[in-house]
Protein backbone atom coordinates (compact mmCIF):
# COMPACT_ATOMS: atom_id res chain seq x y z
CA UNK A 1 0.00 0.00 0.00
CA UNK A 2 1.55 3.91 -0.94
CA UNK A 3 1.54 5.94 1.54
CA UNK A 4 -1.07 7.88 -0.64
CA UNK A 5 -3.24 4.74 0.27
CA UNK A 6 -2.42 4.95 3.71
CA UNK A 7 -2.93 8.19 4.34
CA UNK A 8 -6.59 7.89 2.48
CA UNK A 9 -7.69 4.83 4.71
CA UNK A 10 -6.56 6.57 7.72
CA UNK A 11 -9.09 9.13 6.35
CA UNK A 12 -11.73 7.09 5.76
CA UNK A 13 -11.21 5.34 9.58
CA UNK A 14 -10.96 8.77 10.99
CA UNK A 15 -14.48 10.09 9.21
CA UNK A 16 -16.06 7.01 9.98
CA UNK A 17 -14.58 7.10 14.08
CA UNK A 18 -15.49 10.64 14.89
CA UNK A 19 -16.73 12.82 12.30
CA UNK A 20 -15.31 15.82 10.93
CA UNK A 21 -12.79 16.83 13.39
CA UNK A 22 -10.87 13.51 13.04
CA UNK A 23 -11.21 14.66 9.25
CA UNK A 24 -8.31 17.56 10.33
CA UNK A 25 -6.39 15.64 12.58
CA UNK A 26 -5.96 12.80 10.43
CA UNK A 27 -4.69 15.24 7.59
CA UNK A 28 -2.42 16.72 9.79
CA UNK A 29 -0.76 13.91 10.94
CA UNK A 30 0.04 12.69 6.99
CA UNK A 31 2.80 15.18 7.97
CA UNK A 32 1.76 16.43 4.19
CA UNK A 33 0.13 19.81 3.06
CA UNK A 34 -3.70 19.85 3.45
CA UNK A 35 -4.83 20.02 -0.53
CA UNK A 36 -6.92 22.92 -1.41
CA UNK A 37 -8.58 23.90 -3.94
CA UNK A 38 -8.19 22.57 -7.56
CA UNK A 39 -4.88 23.98 -9.51
CA UNK A 40 -6.37 24.07 -13.24
CA UNK A 41 -3.16 24.75 -15.96
CA UNK A 42 -3.92 26.57 -18.81
CA UNK A 43 -4.92 24.78 -21.85
CA UNK A 44 -3.47 24.99 -25.69
CA UNK A 45 -6.87 25.58 -26.62
CA UNK A 46 -9.58 28.43 -25.51
CA UNK A 47 -11.76 27.27 -23.35
CA UNK A 48 -14.95 29.51 -23.18
CA UNK A 49 -16.41 27.94 -26.66
CA UNK A 50 -17.40 24.93 -26.64
CA UNK A 51 -17.47 24.78 -30.61
CA UNK A 52 -13.77 26.35 -30.84
CA UNK A 53 -12.53 24.04 -27.99
CA UNK A 54 -13.73 21.12 -30.18
CA UNK A 55 -11.89 22.26 -33.34
CA UNK A 56 -9.16 23.20 -31.65
CA UNK A 57 -8.83 20.05 -29.46
CA UNK A 58 -9.17 17.95 -31.93
CA UNK A 59 -6.05 19.77 -34.68
CA UNK A 60 -4.01 19.81 -31.81
CA UNK A 61 -4.93 16.07 -30.57
CA UNK A 62 -3.54 14.65 -34.66
CA UNK A 63 0.18 15.95 -33.31
CA UNK A 64 -0.24 15.32 -29.84
CA UNK A 65 1.25 11.98 -28.21
CA UNK A 66 -0.76 11.20 -25.21
CA UNK A 67 0.90 9.61 -21.73
CA UNK A 68 0.60 6.01 -22.64
CA UNK A 69 0.05 2.74 -20.20
CA UNK A 70 2.32 -0.27 -19.83
CA UNK A 71 0.15 -1.78 -22.67
CA UNK A 72 0.23 1.03 -24.79
CA UNK A 73 -3.10 2.70 -24.64
CA UNK A 74 -3.37 6.66 -23.79
CA UNK A 75 -3.48 7.11 -20.07
CA UNK A 76 -5.93 9.11 -19.02
CA UNK A 77 -5.42 8.41 -15.04
CA UNK A 78 -5.42 11.65 -12.63
CA UNK A 79 -7.56 14.08 -11.17
CA UNK A 80 -9.65 16.13 -13.52
CA UNK A 81 -12.65 18.79 -13.85
CA UNK A 82 -15.48 19.39 -15.72
CA UNK A 83 -17.96 22.59 -16.52
CA UNK A 84 -20.53 23.86 -14.19
CA UNK A 85 -21.96 25.36 -17.02
CA UNK A 86 -23.45 22.09 -19.01
CA UNK A 87 -24.74 21.35 -15.70
CA UNK A 88 -26.50 24.17 -15.08
CA UNK A 89 -27.85 24.62 -18.82
CA UNK A 90 -26.94 22.44 -21.62
CA UNK A 91 -28.09 26.03 -23.69
CA UNK A 92 -26.75 29.18 -24.03
CA UNK A 93 -27.90 31.01 -20.34
CA UNK A 94 -26.90 34.11 -18.98
CA UNK A 95 -25.20 34.49 -14.91
CA UNK A 96 -27.60 35.08 -12.00
CA UNK A 97 -27.35 34.24 -8.33
CA UNK A 98 -27.93 31.00 -8.95
CA UNK A 99 -26.20 30.34 -12.35
CA UNK A 100 -22.14 30.79 -13.24
CA UNK A 101 -23.99 31.68 -17.03
CA UNK A 102 -21.78 30.50 -20.27
CA UNK A 103 -22.33 29.66 -23.79
CA UNK A 104 -24.02 26.60 -24.82
CA UNK A 105 -22.02 23.11 -24.70
CA UNK A 106 -23.88 21.76 -27.84
CA UNK A 107 -21.87 21.72 -30.93
CA UNK A 108 -24.40 19.62 -32.71
CA UNK A 109 -26.85 21.06 -34.07
CA UNK A 110 -24.39 23.94 -35.31
CA UNK A 111 -27.15 26.23 -33.08
CA UNK A 112 -26.75 25.14 -30.25
CA UNK A 113 -29.89 24.04 -29.38
CA UNK A 114 -31.44 20.68 -27.81
CA UNK A 115 -33.13 18.95 -30.17
CA UNK A 116 -36.11 18.45 -28.29
CA UNK A 117 -39.44 17.04 -29.70
CA UNK A 118 -42.69 19.33 -29.03
CA UNK A 119 -44.14 16.82 -26.59
CA UNK A 120 -40.81 16.42 -24.82
CA UNK A 121 -40.62 19.85 -24.11
CA UNK A 122 -43.60 20.08 -22.72
CA UNK A 123 -42.63 17.36 -20.91
CA UNK A 124 -39.27 19.19 -19.86
CA UNK A 125 -41.28 22.33 -18.28
CA UNK A 126 -42.99 19.99 -16.59
CA UNK A 127 -39.62 18.29 -14.69
CA UNK A 128 -38.75 21.85 -14.18
CA UNK A 129 -41.17 22.89 -12.08
CA UNK A 130 -42.65 20.05 -10.59
CA UNK A 131 -40.20 17.89 -9.68
CA UNK A 132 -37.17 17.21 -7.54
CA UNK A 133 -33.76 17.30 -9.46
CA UNK A 134 -32.12 13.77 -8.50
CA UNK A 135 -28.98 15.78 -7.39
CA UNK A 136 -30.69 17.54 -5.03
CA UNK A 137 -31.30 13.89 -3.21
CA UNK A 138 -28.00 12.74 -3.56
CA UNK A 139 -28.52 10.53 -5.90
CA UNK A 140 -25.89 9.34 -8.83
CA UNK A 141 -25.89 11.71 -11.54
CA UNK A 142 -25.44 9.45 -14.54
CA UNK A 143 -23.99 9.41 -17.94
CA UNK A 144 -22.60 12.31 -18.97
CA UNK A 145 -23.80 14.68 -16.33
CA UNK A 146 -21.80 13.28 -13.53
CA UNK A 147 -18.48 14.79 -15.77
CA UNK A 148 -20.13 18.23 -15.99
CA UNK A 149 -19.17 19.18 -12.31
CA UNK A 150 -16.78 18.50 -9.67
CA UNK A 151 -13.90 16.29 -9.22
CA UNK A 152 -12.61 13.01 -10.18
CA UNK A 153 -10.07 10.64 -10.71
CA UNK A 154 -10.03 8.46 -13.35
CA UNK A 155 -8.12 5.09 -12.41
CA UNK A 156 -6.99 3.24 -15.53
CA UNK A 157 -5.88 -0.70 -16.40
CA UNK A 158 -5.87 -3.16 -18.92
CA UNK A 159 -9.59 -3.84 -18.72
CA UNK A 160 -11.11 -1.08 -17.03
CA UNK A 161 -11.23 2.46 -16.73
CA UNK A 162 -12.67 3.70 -13.57
CA UNK A 163 -14.19 7.27 -12.73
CA UNK A 164 -14.40 8.16 -9.46
CA UNK A 165 -16.31 11.23 -8.43
CA UNK A 166 -16.12 13.54 -5.14
CA UNK A 167 -19.82 14.26 -5.51
CA UNK A 168 -21.48 11.25 -3.75
CA UNK A 169 -18.56 9.35 -3.64
CA UNK A 170 -19.77 8.19 -7.17
CA UNK A 171 -18.51 5.17 -9.19
CA UNK A 172 -18.75 4.37 -12.67
CA UNK A 173 -16.45 1.10 -14.42
CA UNK A 174 -16.20 1.10 -17.49
CA UNK A 175 -14.60 -1.78 -19.46
CA UNK A 176 -12.64 -2.04 -21.83
CA UNK A 177 -12.28 -5.88 -22.73
CA UNK A 178 -14.63 -5.80 -25.70
CA UNK A 179 -17.35 -7.75 -23.18
CA UNK A 180 -20.96 -6.98 -24.54
CA UNK A 181 -23.63 -4.99 -22.32
CA UNK A 182 -25.65 -6.47 -19.80
CA UNK A 183 -29.11 -7.64 -20.38
CA UNK A 184 -31.91 -5.27 -21.25
CA UNK A 185 -33.66 -6.08 -17.80
CA UNK A 186 -30.85 -4.08 -15.93
CA UNK A 187 -31.29 -0.53 -15.39
CA UNK A 188 -28.66 1.26 -13.52
CA UNK A 189 -28.04 4.96 -12.51
CA UNK A 190 -24.65 5.05 -14.58
CA UNK A 191 -25.79 2.99 -17.15
CA UNK A 192 -23.48 -0.01 -18.47
CA UNK A 193 -20.55 1.10 -20.34
CA UNK A 194 -18.15 -0.24 -23.02
CA UNK A 195 -15.37 1.44 -24.06
CA UNK A 196 -12.56 1.07 -26.98
CA UNK A 197 -9.58 2.66 -28.34
CA UNK A 198 -10.16 4.28 -31.90
CA UNK A 199 -6.22 5.59 -32.17
CA UNK A 200 -5.99 8.14 -28.81
CA UNK A 201 -9.82 8.48 -28.74
CA UNK A 202 -11.28 6.20 -26.21
CA UNK A 203 -14.80 5.82 -26.71
CA UNK A 204 -17.66 4.79 -24.82
CA UNK A 205 -21.12 3.83 -25.45
CA UNK A 206 -23.15 3.41 -22.31
CA UNK A 207 -27.00 1.94 -22.16
CA UNK A 208 -28.76 0.80 -19.71
CA UNK A 209 -29.64 3.85 -17.84
CA UNK A 210 -32.61 4.35 -15.58
CA UNK A 211 -34.00 6.85 -16.97
CA UNK A 212 -34.08 8.88 -13.72
CA UNK A 213 -31.12 11.11 -14.11
CA UNK A 214 -31.66 14.56 -16.41
CA UNK A 215 -28.88 16.12 -18.60
CA UNK A 216 -28.72 19.75 -16.49
CA UNK A 217 -31.04 21.74 -14.04
CA UNK A 218 -33.44 22.51 -16.68
CA UNK A 219 -35.00 19.68 -16.51
CA UNK A 220 -33.71 18.18 -19.58
CA UNK A 221 -34.41 14.34 -20.25
CA UNK A 222 -33.63 11.02 -21.45
CA UNK A 223 -35.45 7.39 -20.86
CA UNK A 224 -33.55 4.05 -20.51
CA UNK A 225 -33.54 3.73 -24.27
CA UNK A 226 -31.17 6.39 -24.68
CA UNK A 227 -27.62 5.48 -26.09
CA UNK A 228 -24.70 7.61 -25.04
CA UNK A 229 -21.45 8.06 -26.88
CA UNK A 230 -18.50 9.93 -25.12
CA UNK A 231 -15.47 10.23 -26.91
CA UNK A 232 -11.87 11.21 -24.78
CA UNK A 233 -9.25 12.31 -26.79
CA UNK A 234 -6.01 14.43 -24.70
CA UNK A 235 -4.82 17.07 -26.91
CA UNK A 236 -2.05 18.53 -24.36
CA UNK A 237 -0.74 17.19 -21.11
CA UNK A 238 -3.69 18.42 -19.59
CA UNK A 239 -6.74 18.93 -21.33
CA UNK A 240 -9.13 16.10 -22.55
CA UNK A 241 -11.91 17.05 -25.21
CA UNK A 242 -14.87 15.53 -23.91
CA UNK A 243 -17.97 14.67 -26.58
CA UNK A 244 -21.09 13.07 -25.60
CA UNK A 245 -23.40 12.35 -27.92
CA UNK A 246 -26.96 11.71 -26.77
CA UNK A 247 -29.29 9.74 -28.98
CA UNK A 248 -32.73 9.21 -27.97
CA UNK A 249 -35.09 8.90 -31.06
CA UNK A 250 -38.13 8.76 -28.25
CA UNK A 251 -37.27 12.43 -27.01
CA UNK A 252 -35.33 14.22 -29.63
CA UNK A 253 -35.50 14.64 -33.12
CA UNK A 254 -32.01 13.65 -33.82
CA UNK A 255 -28.84 12.87 -32.03
CA UNK A 256 -27.08 16.00 -30.39
CA UNK A 257 -23.52 16.26 -28.80
CA UNK A 258 -22.13 18.24 -26.65
CA UNK A 259 -18.42 19.31 -26.03
CA UNK A 260 -16.05 20.34 -22.96
CA UNK A 261 -12.84 20.66 -22.17
CA UNK A 262 -11.56 18.13 -18.93
CA UNK A 263 -8.89 19.95 -17.10
CA UNK A 264 -6.28 17.71 -14.94
CA UNK A 265 -6.04 19.56 -11.68
CA UNK A 266 -2.22 19.62 -10.95
CA UNK A 267 -2.35 21.00 -7.09
CA UNK A 268 0.11 18.22 -5.51
CA UNK A 269 -1.07 16.20 -3.22
CA UNK A 270 -4.59 16.59 -4.35
CA UNK A 271 -7.09 13.96 -3.04
CA UNK A 272 -10.72 12.73 -3.28
CA UNK A 273 -12.82 13.17 -0.27
CA UNK A 274 -15.75 11.19 1.59
CA UNK A 275 -19.37 12.96 0.82
CA UNK A 276 -21.45 11.48 2.54
CA UNK A 277 -23.95 13.19 1.03
CA UNK A 278 -26.97 11.56 2.33
CA UNK A 279 -26.38 12.07 6.12
CA UNK A 280 -27.91 15.55 6.68
CA UNK A 281 -29.86 15.75 3.24
CA UNK A 282 -33.26 18.09 3.99
CA UNK A 283 -33.07 19.93 0.83
CA UNK A 284 -35.67 17.02 -0.63
CA UNK A 285 -37.91 17.48 2.63
CA UNK A 286 -38.07 21.52 2.23
CA UNK A 287 -38.66 20.87 -1.73
CA UNK A 288 -41.66 18.26 -1.39
CA UNK A 289 -43.38 21.00 1.54
CA UNK A 290 -42.82 23.31 -1.32
CA UNK A 291 -44.99 21.35 -3.54
CA UNK A 292 -42.47 19.44 -5.60
CA UNK A 293 -42.58 15.85 -6.08
CA UNK A 294 -39.79 13.22 -6.21
CA UNK A 295 -39.06 12.58 -9.84
CA UNK A 296 -40.28 9.06 -10.85
CA UNK A 297 -37.91 8.50 -14.04
CA UNK A 298 -39.54 8.44 -17.69
CA UNK A 299 -39.18 5.01 -19.32
CA UNK A 300 -39.15 4.62 -22.98
CA UNK A 301 -42.68 3.32 -22.69
CA UNK A 302 -43.64 6.60 -20.90
CA UNK A 303 -42.66 8.79 -23.58
CA UNK A 304 -44.10 6.61 -26.52
CA UNK A 305 -47.61 7.05 -24.56
CA UNK A 306 -46.77 10.46 -23.84
CA UNK A 307 -45.88 11.35 -27.24
CA UNK A 308 -48.87 9.77 -28.44
CA UNK A 309 -51.18 11.61 -25.91
CA UNK A 310 -49.12 14.89 -27.39
CA UNK A 311 -50.11 14.23 -31.19
CA UNK A 312 -53.76 12.98 -30.49
CA UNK A 313 -54.22 16.77 -28.62
CA UNK A 314 -52.80 18.34 -31.39
CA UNK A 315 -54.53 16.66 -33.95
CA UNK A 316 -58.17 17.64 -32.20
CA UNK B 1 1.85 35.80 11.72
CA UNK B 2 -1.73 35.93 12.16
CA UNK B 3 -1.84 38.57 9.97
CA UNK B 4 -0.18 36.72 7.47
CA UNK B 5 -3.13 34.13 7.73
CA UNK B 6 -5.47 36.70 7.43
CA UNK B 7 -4.07 38.12 4.07
CA UNK B 8 -3.87 34.31 2.91
CA UNK B 9 -7.61 33.96 3.71
CA UNK B 10 -8.45 37.00 1.74
CA UNK B 11 -6.22 36.38 -0.93
CA UNK B 12 -7.69 32.63 -1.71
CA UNK B 13 -11.38 34.02 -1.14
CA UNK B 14 -10.39 36.75 -4.05
CA UNK B 15 -9.26 33.26 -6.35
CA UNK B 16 -11.59 31.24 -5.39
CA UNK B 17 -14.46 33.58 -6.77
CA UNK B 18 -12.59 33.63 -9.94
CA UNK B 19 -12.92 29.55 -10.14
CA UNK B 20 -15.72 27.78 -10.90
CA UNK B 21 -17.23 25.12 -8.84
CA UNK B 22 -20.39 23.18 -8.53
CA UNK B 23 -23.46 22.95 -6.36
CA UNK B 24 -25.68 20.00 -6.45
CA UNK B 25 -28.97 21.41 -7.07
CA UNK B 26 -30.45 24.60 -8.52
CA UNK B 27 -30.29 27.17 -5.36
CA UNK B 28 -32.93 29.23 -6.50
CA UNK B 29 -35.83 26.35 -6.64
CA UNK B 30 -35.23 26.41 -2.83
CA UNK B 31 -34.43 29.88 -1.93
CA UNK B 32 -35.45 33.09 -3.81
CA UNK B 33 -32.74 34.69 -4.95
CA UNK B 34 -34.36 38.03 -4.74
CA UNK B 35 -34.81 38.49 -0.88
CA UNK B 36 -31.40 38.99 0.22
CA UNK B 37 -31.21 38.85 4.03
CA UNK B 38 -28.77 39.97 6.24
CA UNK B 39 -28.85 38.31 10.03
CA UNK B 40 -26.38 39.46 12.99
CA UNK B 41 -26.47 36.44 15.06
CA UNK B 42 -24.98 34.42 17.69
CA UNK B 43 -23.86 30.94 16.80
CA UNK B 44 -25.39 28.44 18.91
CA UNK B 45 -24.49 25.44 16.70
CA UNK B 46 -22.37 24.55 13.71
CA UNK B 47 -23.01 21.48 12.23
CA UNK B 48 -20.33 19.95 9.33
CA UNK B 49 -23.00 17.94 7.53
CA UNK B 50 -23.22 16.98 3.77
CA UNK B 51 -24.56 17.43 1.16
CA UNK B 52 -24.56 20.85 3.36
CA UNK B 53 -23.28 22.10 6.68
CA UNK B 54 -25.91 24.19 8.79
CA UNK B 55 -24.86 27.12 11.25
CA UNK B 56 -27.89 28.04 13.47
CA UNK B 57 -27.73 31.24 15.64
CA UNK B 58 -29.80 33.16 17.27
CA UNK B 59 -30.66 36.49 15.95
CA UNK B 60 -32.77 39.23 18.06
CA UNK B 61 -35.81 41.11 16.39
CA UNK B 62 -36.49 44.70 16.99
CA UNK B 63 -38.56 43.88 20.21
CA UNK B 64 -35.46 42.32 21.44
CA UNK B 65 -36.88 38.77 21.31
CA UNK B 66 -34.68 35.96 20.12
CA UNK B 67 -35.37 34.37 16.86
CA UNK B 68 -33.51 30.73 15.82
CA UNK B 69 -32.10 30.67 12.17
CA UNK B 70 -30.72 28.30 10.24
CA UNK B 71 -28.26 28.77 7.88
CA UNK B 72 -26.97 26.82 4.78
CA UNK B 73 -23.79 26.47 3.97
CA UNK B 74 -21.92 24.67 1.01
CA UNK B 75 -20.31 21.76 2.17
CA UNK B 76 -17.77 20.49 4.56
CA UNK B 77 -15.63 19.38 1.79
CA UNK B 78 -15.95 22.53 0.14
CA UNK B 79 -15.50 24.64 3.20
CA UNK B 80 -12.46 23.55 3.95
CA UNK B 81 -11.14 23.43 0.87
CA UNK B 82 -11.96 27.16 0.99
CA UNK B 83 -9.44 27.37 4.31
CA UNK B 84 -12.75 27.23 6.96
CA UNK B 85 -11.77 25.43 9.98
CA UNK B 86 -13.70 24.04 12.84
CA UNK B 87 -12.40 26.63 15.21
CA UNK B 88 -13.98 29.59 12.70
CA UNK B 89 -17.14 29.35 14.05
CA UNK B 90 -17.32 28.98 18.00
CA UNK B 91 -20.74 28.92 19.74
CA UNK B 92 -21.72 32.11 21.28
CA UNK B 93 -19.28 33.80 18.39
CA UNK B 94 -20.88 36.89 16.96
CA UNK B 95 -21.72 36.43 13.50
CA UNK B 96 -23.02 38.70 10.31
CA UNK B 97 -24.56 36.62 7.77
CA UNK B 98 -25.92 37.81 3.71
CA UNK B 99 -27.91 35.39 2.14
CA UNK B 100 -31.02 34.20 0.35
CA UNK B 101 -34.47 33.76 1.63
CA UNK B 102 -36.15 30.42 1.89
CA UNK B 103 -39.23 30.45 -0.99
CA UNK B 104 -41.66 29.40 2.13
CA UNK B 105 -40.63 31.71 4.35
CA UNK B 106 -39.26 29.91 7.44
CA UNK B 107 -36.34 31.32 9.70
CA UNK B 108 -33.61 29.66 6.50
CA UNK B 109 -31.39 30.98 4.55
CA UNK B 110 -28.93 30.13 2.08
CA UNK B 111 -25.74 31.75 3.15
CA UNK B 112 -23.47 33.39 0.76
CA UNK B 113 -20.96 34.82 2.76
CA UNK B 114 -20.35 35.05 6.68
CA UNK B 115 -18.15 37.62 8.52
CA UNK B 116 -16.18 36.37 11.27
CA UNK B 117 -16.09 37.77 14.90
CA UNK B 118 -12.09 38.56 13.92
CA UNK B 119 -13.07 40.52 10.89
CA UNK B 120 -12.49 37.83 8.02
CA UNK B 121 -15.43 37.54 5.60
CA UNK B 122 -15.62 33.95 4.30
CA UNK B 123 -17.69 32.56 1.55
CA UNK B 124 -20.21 30.35 2.53
CA UNK B 125 -22.30 29.77 -0.37
CA UNK B 126 -23.05 26.66 -2.63
CA UNK B 127 -22.09 28.56 -6.15
CA UNK B 128 -19.02 30.55 -6.52
CA UNK B 129 -18.67 32.85 -9.45
CA UNK B 130 -16.60 32.89 -12.40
Amino acid sequence: MSCGSVVRVMLLAAIVAGGWRSVVIAQQASGAAIPSLPTRPDSVCPDDNPIAVRACGRERANTFTPPKTPDGKPDFSGFWGGSQVAHENLEAHVRTPDDNGGPSVIVDPPDGKVPIQPWAEVKRLENRARYIDQNAQCFQSGVPRHLYMGTYQFLQTPAYLVQLSEETNAVRIIALDGRPHVGKDIVLWQGDSRGHFEGNTLVVETTNQNGMPRLDQQGHFYTDAATVTERFTMFDPNTILYEATIDDPLVYTRPFTIAIGLHRNTRQGYELWEESCYEGESNATHLLNLGYRNYPGFSAKDAQIAKEAYERSRTR
Amino acid sequence: MKARHHVAIVALMLVIRLMPTHAHHSLSVEFDTDKTVTLTGTITEMKWSNPHGWLYIDVKDAQGDIQKWAVEFASPNQLYRRGWRREDLPVNASVVVNGYRSRDNSARISATDVKLPDGRTLFAGNNEKQ
